[in-house]
Formats: structure tokens, sequence, C-alpha cells
């Protein structure tokens, strides 16, 4: 009888509504009983095609598409889109809207990085830390609705500077949030960033190699996480950041292998202190005078292309720009680092426990409309 | 500091045999290959120690009038430099190797391409739609693309209403 029983690979659906895949992901999984055999993400869900709108609404007009790019941390992405279109057409824009823009782009880091040291935690069963990191980040997204009006996807960044200047009261106000800040997220570490539960179930997890992350292109914390010691605001500085003081945190492998789950967590949590840094340095320093460059009211890029790069909380994310000298972008292609991150799960995801790829998803940081765009 | 463009070129141009240019008009320089040697290029580019691009960080492509301008964006860590490689490939033979071999990240970025233009990669492991669902028709980003009036059995022309609508005109 036994003789004639069959074994095969197991085919499980895991999503796209799977609460622990960051949004409308699927992965096609075929297991050996507990443990993944191979894993195929299933992307183009949130698909909005973002880069054909582009090439039928102006230059400016573009800017709030870009929110949508990535709604965890729009303030960085409008960014990512002036700067390539500024260094395209050689706007300089003045320094006191340099300074608001690494302000109110350090708090959206903040705010993203909350976001995904608290998801990591609840996917792994620890719900407490996620409504803190949100507490926390309810505060960031009053302070730049105050700025902005919305809390969300801002549209605040155009293409020359920013759209309106600060309130009167916010320097006073983001300080006061700061101090409250830098004691909520000591608390928040002392919850569940250095808990012994939590650093053994993250551990040694899904390890990315150094060249792998480099082969793979992965970006940002992702790549920090494996130990390459690379952050574009250092090494290709671009605004105001060369004249500020700061440091990037690279994972050791403290706690188990180079580049494992914990230490992409590590880095993440370590960068929200340096943010804090680099915003009392710009609130301190922060000149008065212009918040917008002169610029047309309809622009035409010069003949050629581009490719620009800007840190953004995901890694660095590129736009390749392509203009033919008329009104609206001929074409633009968005390079995000989610995309490059979701490529690799298949290779980390081998062999691992069904429950330890919703950790290397968590630990990745996958926002899925970046992957998809 | 790595080499500059016009260095990077210079070794470009020693190594190939066919003709490679070097555009410097416009924001980016890029230098510009055939696409016969285009595998052997890469390789190159990849394996030699002054040079030792170790990630490829985007790869696109433009329409531009009958023909399909791909562009790879190369990075080194180890030397800090980058360049731009371009390609032009006819509309009536779209392929091209692919560079999987060379950086994983290709993999995705090819489908991609495949999926909005169409390109045949030769030797991708997996050329899929990426994006797009498998029965699309198509590719989108192409500029002759026309938007399809039924898809799975919808309608999809454009409402009366939204026909008739004109944009208010701009008083001055």
């Amino acid at each position: 009888m036994t003789a004639d029983l069959k074994t095969s690979y197991m085919t499980i659906n895991m999503g796209p509504q799977h609460p622990s895949t960051h949004g409308v992901i699927r992965f096609i999984l075929k297991t050996n009983g507990e443990i993944i055999y191979h894993c195929e993400p299933d992307i183009g869900y949130l698909h909005r095609s973002i880069e054909k709108i582009a090439e039928s609404v102006t230059w400016q007009g573009f800017v709030p598409y870009t929110d949508r790019v990535d709604y965890v941390c729009s303030m960085n992405a409008n960014w990512a889109y002036c700067l390539a279109v500024e260094k395209m057409m050689g706007i300089e824009i003045p320094e006191r809207a340099e300074y608001i823009r690494v302000i109110v782009g350090e708090l959206n880091r903040i705010s993203s990085h909350l976001i995904a040291i608290g998801t990591a935690d609840m996917d792994m069963g620890a719900v407490t830390p996620f409504v803190h990191c949100l507490r926390e980040r309810e505060y960031i997204n009053d302070l730049l609705e105050r700025v902005c009006g919305a809390r969300l996807t801002y549209n605040y960044m155009t293409i020359g500077g920013v759209a309106n200047d600060l309130p009167a009261d916010f320097i006073q106000k983001t300080v006061e949030f700061l101090n409250h800040f830098e004691f909520a997220m000591e608390q928040i570490n002392r919850l569940v960033t250095y808990n012994r539960i939590f650093i053994n179930r993250f551990a040694s997890l899904g390890v990315i190699t150094p060249e792998q992350a480099i082969n793979y292109n992965l970006v940002g914390p992702n790549l920090r996480g494996s130990g390459v010691n690379y952050d574009l605001r250092k090494d290709e500085p671009y605004s105001i950041y060369s004249k500020l003081d700061f440091d990037i945190p690279v994972g050791t492998g403290s706690e188990g292998i180079l580049g494992d789950c914990y230490d992409r967590y590590i880095v993440r949590a370590k960068e929200i202190k340096e943010s804090v840094k680099l915003i009392r340095q710009c609130l301190n320093q922060l000149p008065s005078g212009e918040i917008q460059a002169k610029v047309k009211n309809v622009i035409k890029p010069p003949q050629g292309h581009i490719y620009v790069r800007t840190e953004t909380p995901r890694g660095d994310t590129g736009y390749f720009l392509y203009s033919n000298n008329k009104t609206s972008p001929y074409r633009l292609k968005i390079r995000t680092g989610s995309f490059t991150a979701m490529s690799i799960i298949p290779e980390i995801s081998q062999g691992l426990f069904i429950a330890d790829l919703v950790a290397l998803i968590g630990s990745l940081d996958v926002v899925a409309p970046e992957v998809d765009r | 500091m790595g080499l500059s463009v016009a260095e990077i070129f210079d070794h470009i141009n020693r190594f190939a045999n066919q003709e490679v240019i070097l555009k410097e008009e416009g924001p980016d320089p890029s230098i510009s290959i055939t696409a016969y040697e285009f595998s052997s290029v890469m390789r190159y580019l990849k394996e030699v120690r002054e040079m030792d691009f170790d990630t490829l960080m985007s790869q696109t492509a433009v329409h531009i009038d009958d023909t399909l301008v791909m562009y790879w964006h190369l990075f080194s860590y180890s030397h800090r430099h980058k360049v731009v490689i371009e390609c032009a490939l006819p509309f009536d033979d779209l392929s091209i190797d692919s560079v999987t071999t060379l950086w994983k990240s290709a993999d995705w970025l090819e489908r991609e391409t495949f999926d909005l233009f169409g390109v045949d990669f030769k030797g991708h492991p997996d050329l899929r739609r990426l994006l797009l669902p498998e029965d699309w028709v198509g590719y989108p980003l192409r500029k002759d693309y026309q938007t399809p009036m039924l898809y799975g059995g919808m309608d999809n022309t454009p409402s009366e209403i939204s026909q008739s609508f004109k944009p208010p005109k701009k008083e001055r």
C-alpha cells in the first residue's frame, strides 16, 4: 500500500489580500511541508500606469502623481522628482527652501521608518509596538498637515522650491515634538528593538550577503543592513546634506549573521535617531529668504535624458527623464527601492518556513504601490 | 573617485571592434554601442578590474521615431563611478542579449521592459509579463499604442458625457 503513495510539492496561494504582504502582493508558494521550496511573487495588482500618465501631463502636473508612487514617504517622492527636473534644467533653488526640504523630508523619513518598524513587529505578533509607532507617526502627520494641509499625499515640493512657507510656530512645535519623540523612541527600542525575544526571532534569518545585495541592486537600509556603507546623502550629496553632520548606521551582524533581518531592522531604528539629529541642525540653521526660485509657468527642459537618484526611506529612488523640449515628459521611468527588494525574495526565501517569509518581507520594508507604480 | 565617462569611453573604444559613440550633449552623457557587440561590452564592463561595474541600477527604453533606444545605467560600488550605455534597436528586430547572467537585478528590469515595450531579451531565463496581466495585448509604452476599446468582455469606450466635456476656457 505505502508504495503507491506519491508525494509532491504543495502549492499555496498567499495574498493578494494577505495582511502581512504590506499591500496588494501575491506570492505563489511551493512548499515541502512547512518549508518553502519555491516562492514566486506575483506583482502588478497596483499597477496604475503612472509612467504612461506622465507622458500626457505637464512637468509640474506630474508632482501629485509622485505622491501616489509611494504614499508612505510622499515628501521624499516629491523631492526625488523635483530634484531630477531641477538638475535637468539647471535650476538653483533658494537656501531656505533647501533647509525646509530637508526638515520635511527627514520628518517623513521618521514616519516611514516608524511604519517599517511597527509593521515588522506586528508581523511577528507584537501588536503593542505597532500602536506606539503609529501614535508617534500621528504627531508627524499633524506637523506636516500644518505645513501643507495634507496628512498623507503632501504635494508640497514644487519644481524650484516648496509650495508655501512654514507656519509661524512650526519650529517651536517641531522642537517640542523631537524632545518628546526621543524619549518615546527610547521606550519603543526598550520595548522591542533590544528585547531578547524579538532579537531571537529576527537574528540569523533571511541572510542577504553583501555580494547578493549589490548584485540584486538592493538600496537604502536593505543594502546597509548587509554591511555595505553607501548612502547617497553622504556619498553623492545633494541639497545641503554635505553641510550637515550625521552618521550612516550599517549592519554589523551583532546578534547573528551579517545581513540578517535584524540588521536591516536595526539600521532603520538607528536611522531614526540620525534623522532627529538632522532636523535639529536644520532648525537651528534655518535661514530666512525666498522659498521658491523663479521658474516659468510653462517649462520645457532641454533635449536629452537624465537619471537622478535620491535617498528616500526605501533606498535610492531613481528618476529617468527623457525630454524632447516639450511641455510634458517624453518618457519617464521610476526605479524604486521596493522593486529590487521584491525581486530578491525568491532567492532568499528558499528553505525558510512560511512564517519566516513574513518576517523577511517585513524586514525588507516592501511597499506595494512602489513596486507596481 | 573612479573614472570619468570620457575615460570609460576610451576603454570601450579600444576594446570594441565596431562603432562606439560618446554622446555628450544633454544632461547625462551616454555611450552608444551596437547590438551585435552589446553582450561582450557588458561583460567587459562587469569583469575588468578598472571598470568593475558591479550593479545595474536601471534598464529602460525610449520609443523615438522608428527605433527603440535602450538605456542601461551601471554603477560601481568599488570605484564609485557610473556610466549610461545606450543601444538603438530597429522595430523590425527588437531583440538584444540578456544580461541576467551578469547582474541579477536585470531579471525583473528586463521583464518589465519586455512587458511594456515588447523587447525580446535573448537568453533570459523566464521572460513573461511582469506588471500587466498575462493575456494583455500590445505594449503600452510604445508611442503608437492604442488603448483597447474592449478588455475581457468589458466595454472601454469613453462615455458620451466624457466625450462631450470640454474644459472651460481660461478667462483673461
